[in-house]
């Protein structure tokens, strides 16, 4: 899983990069990042020209999904190739992976994560932080420890090599809604830290593709597209198993229309299509039936295949020395530029 | 040449001296002794013998202990030799799976070995993985049979053998191996072991062989990555020998064990030859860059300027064209120029750290 930060100099917000902000959409990671990641961040990035700071908890990862220290790590990495596929300016993007930030090789730099990790524990009590997360006796330590870890990295101290001197920054914090809990607790703690609250920017899950009742996940190969999908898979995903808000009849969607609501080539569409007016005119036919779901069906895939496409091309240009200089604790001199 | 227990070798000496009275030397051809009878050594002085490899240990300044016996075949015969000394025996497997892509495992004489569990983890299936046929330990790894060692990566035939060693042989402080012959056996540090086989731009993958981790849609195989990327038959390998030069071709560089992208994501392949090409291609090279771009905006330049349109737009054409260009083009380009710039920061990047730093 991967949190994404950004730190953000500027106290008031300009109204239209709100608005901008506010269209915009962010999607749950995942692990095996076999489903589409369409980051809003990289907008985010370009529209406030800000750093960006993203933490790949492969730690968490180690520790819930049970899998060995080795594997969270290679699995990090190619969810960094991902990442850096969607195209973030490496000039103000900083990966780093919990395992290797602390105590790898910058040592210089690595002191300062453990340290603010202990800081902010030493505010939030075991029964707090059952509260909040649900813990049991059963759970083991690691668990219950980890919650300042995913905390920390919202304060510009935990990044002595690029935010050296500038403790009062702030923190944008896009996320998935059910990150929540952590970030309310790190809004808890800052202050009794000394530090801004960071500001967050969550979303809502986005639906599977059967619909809002489904849940997107690997295991289900046909509840999501993948980013490793080919065209031929993506073709049959969408128009098998799409769940469709049209009528039953061709005569009945003529006369009703289809339900937009709960249509997801619709929905999807509604994500992915970047042109404005198109999307306004499919919304205009196929809400009044005049266009049928099929078309609307057609008109996704092509749109999900070129995306698909194009990260496949954009990861496949990504080399393993470009991950290695993305993670680099390095300064980033242009960030705020 | 490949060296053979000592009887053996001088009785079929004696046979391959020419008949030829006006060569007065002999042709010293070294002969393998194998339960299914001669076998023909590879054409040319392609291998590397014990001699040279324990040469090139020394001039590394690694140090080994070595020790001369009798021929040994197995690890138990081996032991009575030197099996008192307090050092790790290392057994060694030469194993190939259905793609003919050959591996080396190198374990301590009592880690229990699963070729069905190492199959798996190498995302090679069940039953993947087998024991490689008696020709190719002489042809690939250019050693007699019963001594397959991680030396003989040393060869280039064996460039693309993939090498797994046992996370166990680090509990030792020095491991048994045989120097290319099995006559001897040498002793070294482990790590004096990594450092030769990185000299000779081998990588090291130490892995736990007793582990058997599930193997699933969520788990992916662990040891994926250690696949080798070429596959490379004997029949390759006997004509590349012939010609005297193994290719270093492209994809021939050492597998990372973290980093390689794995069976897991579809096309691995795929990827892997695409990366390559677009090393060179329109992310780092400014002048394909410029192509692609110019390229692309002519493709929607020609498109738009068509007699519909020119009737419908008339003077306006030219900003109706050039709309178009910005909307279909912008994102497409921002992500071209993104991934151009990474590129270019990458290279500078990887060139600094590489560079030694020179401060006041």
């Amino acid at each position: 899983m991967e949190r994404k930060q950004k730190k953000k100099k500027i106290k008031s917000l300009d109204q239209s990069l709100v608005d901008r902000v506010s269209r915009l959409t962010s999607r749950p990671p995942h692990i095996f990042l076999r489903r589409n990641v369409f980051f809003a961040h990289r907008y985010l990035q370009d529209a406030f020209k800000v750093p960006l700071v993203i933490q790949l908890t492969d730690d968490e990862k180690c520790m819930w999904k049970n899998l060995t220290v080795e594997e969270s790590k290679r699995l990090a990495r190619e969810n960094a190739k991902d990442i850096i596929a969607c195209g973030f300016d490496i000039s103000r993007t900083f990966i780093f992976s919990d395992f290797d930030y602390v105590g790898g090789l910058n040592v210089r730099f690595s002191r300062a994560v453990p340290f603010m990790r202990t800081w902010f524990a030493k505010c939030v009590t075991y029964n707090k932080v059952v509260g909040i997360f649900g813990f049991t006796g059963e759970d083991h330590i690691g668990k219950i420890s980890f919650p300042p870890v995913q905390a920390v990295p919202s304060f510009p101290s935990s990044f002595p090599h690029l935010f050296s001197g500038k403790d009062k920054l702030r923190c944008l914090i896009p996320c998935a809604i059910d990150q929540d809990p952590y970030f309310r607790m790190t809004r808890d703690v800052a202050p009794r830290l000394g530090y801004n609250k960071p500001a967050l920017v969550e979303s809502l899950f986005f639906p599977a593709l059967q619909g809002e009742t489904g849940k997107m996940s690997a295991t289900d190969a046909y509840s999501a597209i993948y980013v490793t999908d080919s065209q031929k898979q993506i073709k049959t995903k969408v128009n098998k198993y799409a769940f469709s808000g049209g009528q039953d009849s061709v005569e009945n969607h003529r006369k009703y229309g289809a339900n937009l609501a709960v249509d997801i080539p619709f929905k999807f569409l509604s994500f992915f299509l970047e042109d404005d007016d198109e999307l306004d005119h499919i919304r205009k036919e196929y809400g009044s039936g005049r266009m049928l779901t099929g078309e609307v069906k057609k008109r996704l895939i092509d749109v999900l295949t070129e995306l698909v496409e194009r990260h496949q091309a954009a990861r496949a240009a990504v080399t393993d020395e470009m991950v290695d200089a993305f993670m680099a604790v390095r300064p980033l001199p242009n960030m705020f530029n | 040449m490949v060296e053979d227990d000592t009887d053996a070798w001088l009785k079929f000496r004696v046979l391959c001296i020419l008949p030829d009275k006006s060569r007065a030397k002999p042709v010293c051809v070294a002969f393998q002794s194998s339960p299914l009878g001669l076998r023909l050594p590879p054409i040319g002085d392609m291998g590397f013998s014990k001699a040279q490899l324990l040469q090139r240990l020394q001039s590394q300044q690694i140090h080994f202990s070595q020790y001369d016996h009798p021929v040994v075949m197995t690890v138990e015969a081996q032991a009575k030799y030197v099996g008192h000394i307090k050092a790790g025996l290392s057994k060694n497997l030469f194993l190939k799976d259905k793609k003919h892509r050959f591996y080396i495992v190198s374990a301590l004489a009592d880690t229990k070995v699963d070729l069905k569990v190492l199959s798996q983890r190498l995302g090679l299936g069940k039953g993947g993985l087998r024991m490689a046929p008696e020709e190719a330990v002489g042809e690939i790894l250019e050693v007699p049979l019963g001594c397959v060692t991680p030396f003989a990566l040393v060869n280039e035939s064996a460039r693309n053998v993939s090498l797994l060693l046992d996370q166990g042989f680090k509990n030792h402080e020095c491991c048994f191996f045989h120097p290319l012959s099995n006559d001897t056996s040498i002793s070294l540090h482990i790590q004096d072991l990594d450092k030769f086989l990185e000299s000779v731009e081998r990588m090291v993958a130490y892995v736990d062989l007793e582990a058997n981790p599930p193997v699933g849609k969520d788990q992916p195989p662990d040891l994926a990555a250690l696949v080798p990327s070429d596959t490379l038959s004997i029949d390759n390998v006997l004509v590349k020998t012939a010609t005297l030069k193994i290719d270093g071709d492209v994809n021939s560089k050492p597998v990372a064990v973290t980093a390689k992208a794995s069976k897991v994501t579809s096309g691995p392949q795929k990827e892997k030859s695409v990366n390559t090409t677009n090393s060179s291609s329109s992310f780092a090279d400014p002048e394909k860059f410029i192509e692609e771009i110019l390229k692309k905006a002519s493709a929607i330049v020609v498109a738009e300027i068509k007699e519909e349109n020119i009737k419908q737009h008339g003077d306006q054409l030219g900003s109706v064209v050039s709309n178009s260009i910005r909307k279909n083009l912008s994102l497409e380009l921002k992500n071209l120029a993104t991934k151009f710039k990474n590129t270019a920061y990458t290279e500078g990047f990887g060139a600094g750290i590489r560079c030694p730093a020179k401060r006041l």
